[in-house]
């Protein structure tokens, strides 16, 4: 249970560590280290060189424009929490994100070593992927924009390169909207064996959905967005009984595994079961309106 | 860049400058480096709690940070516990309330009640439980440590 050998730079600029990143072999980076340092620990990671990125002062930030939030990866999910820019406009992130393990880990665990470590069950993949995020990330010699839809690729596999850091997220605003956010799993703070959150974005009489989005996590390679049912909200009235939506367009739509922690139709039975709580509980939310 | 790093720190208070291997996680360097053996070592990989320390007053895992991590930080553990009126009021209370019996988890509790005992808010007894449940403890059972703990956190005012 000890590390393999390995060499450590702590760098103090983003222009230094993709320096390192680019003229380095077989480098990971590391920020809160809450789901690295143990596969460090099991040796399924040796890598020759850490890099740390936890004194680069440009990736920890949040700033607010006319149309979107943008939060730097290096925010840990404890300041997330209690964020007031993040509780104003996304009060869904605040409300989710403490369900990630236990306080201890919340403290250090950060929004960007979360959502390159990709796990499908994860509360800021999801939250996310809700949020039609943009992921900004840089290289040594540019930067770019990830669509969160081209960002996760699979179980622990996103569009990122070897040579790339992600440097913030930007969380588009939306006008009116409410939202709600559950997940099961065997004890508190265990990862979710499904997860569910849905937004409701409503037309000026805060009543009709102008647009439903729709995820849902642990059931398949990665986060999943249930755009048959999405579309399908489209116009109705959020006062309808919502829950009555086609269920094979949800069990069509995720492709849960039978493992240790339940089989396929349990998964199945618990996706069903948490979106229509879900559902409930979002149009007897507060509709939260960002027109100032 | 290298396997062997210079480290200043400050652990409870006192500096130190050495100079350690990358690889060398701070529960270790703790224990084996420093003879602070109040931090345990349990799972080694995050889950137990019992390894738990403060970090620039902020609880974690100190399984899951290298030793180099520490670099600059102001580092408390549970020995600082006699040091200081509150915290000693938070050793009398698992005494009196009989909150441990092999103690091997116990540093783990005591820190994340500091944690909870210095901040902000008022916890009910379900956020208590909540809390308290990132840390495993195999032998006494929760509810003493709990009845401990709401006790400690009553001053503040329980929700």
């Amino acid at each position: 249970m000890k590390p393999s050998d390995f060499k450590y730079f702590r760098a103090n600029s983003l222009d230094h560590a993709l320096d390192i990143l680019n003229s380095e072999e077989n480098v990971k980076i590391i920020a809160g280290g809450q789901s690295l340092v143990p596969l460090m620990n099991f040796r399924l990671g040796q890598p020759d060189l850490l890099l740390d990125i936890n004194d680069i002062k440009d990736l920890n930030f949040e700033s607010e424009s006319s149309s979107s939030l943008e939060i730097g990866s290096l925010l840990t999910h404890t300041n997330a929490i209690n964020s007031n820019l993040i509780k104003l406009f996304f009060p869904i992130i605040s409300y989710a994100l403490k369900y990630v393990a236990h306080q201890t880990i919340r403290n250090q665990g950060t929004l960007g070593g979360s959502i390159v470590n990709a796990d499908p069950s994860s509360e800021w993949p999801l939250l996310i992927s809700l949020l039609n995020a943009k992921i900004n990330v840089r290289n040594k010699f540019k930067e770019r924009e990830i669509l969160v839809n081209d960002f996760f690729e699979s179980h622990f596999v996103t569009n990122v390169e070897d040579d790339e850091i992600v440097t913030s997220v930007t969380l588009p605003k939306i006008n009116k909207y409410c939202w709600a956010f559950e997940e099961h799993s065997s004890r508190k703070g265990d990862f979710a064996i499904v997860e569910t959150g849905v937004i409701l974005e409503l037309e000026d009489n805060c009543e009709t959905i102008k647009n439903a989005r729709i995820a849902i996590g642990g059931v398949d390679e990665k986060i999943i967005r249930l755009e048959k049912i999405e579309k399908k909200f489209t116009g109705k009235n959020i006062y309808e009984d919502l829950s009555i939506y086609k269920k094979l367009d949800l069990f069509e739509a995720i492709n849960p595994v039978n493992d240790n922690h339940g089989s396929i139709d349990y998964k199945n039975y618990l996706s069903d079961s948490l979106l229509k709580k879900v559902l409930k509980k979002c149009v007897k939310a507060r509709v939260i309106s960002n027109v100032k | 860049m290298s396997n062997e790093i210079q480290l200043k720190t400050t652990i409870n208070g006192i500096e130190y400058d050495l100079t350690v291997p990358a690889r060398l996680l701070a529960s270790d360097f703790l224990r084996d480096n420093l003879n602070l053996t109040g931090t345990h070592v349990g799972c080694e990989h995050g889950i137990c709690g019992s390894c738990t320390i403060k970090i620039d007053g902020l609880t974690a895992r100190s399984c899951l940070k290298f030793a180099v991590q520490l670099d600059g930080k102001k580092v408390e553990t549970v020995e600082s516990f006699k040091e200081k009126p509150e915290t000693r009021n938070i050793l009398e209370k698992f005494k009196a309330h009989h909150s441990l019996q092999c103690g091997f988890c116990t540093p783990g509790f005591l820190m994340i009640i500091d944690e909870l005992l210095k901040s902000k808010i008022k916890f009910s007894e379900n956020e208590i439980r909540e809390a308290l449940s990132g840390n495993l403890c195999r032998c006494t059972g929760y509810e003493n440590i709990i009845k401990a703990a709401k006790e400690i956190l009553a001053h503040k005012g329980i929700k």
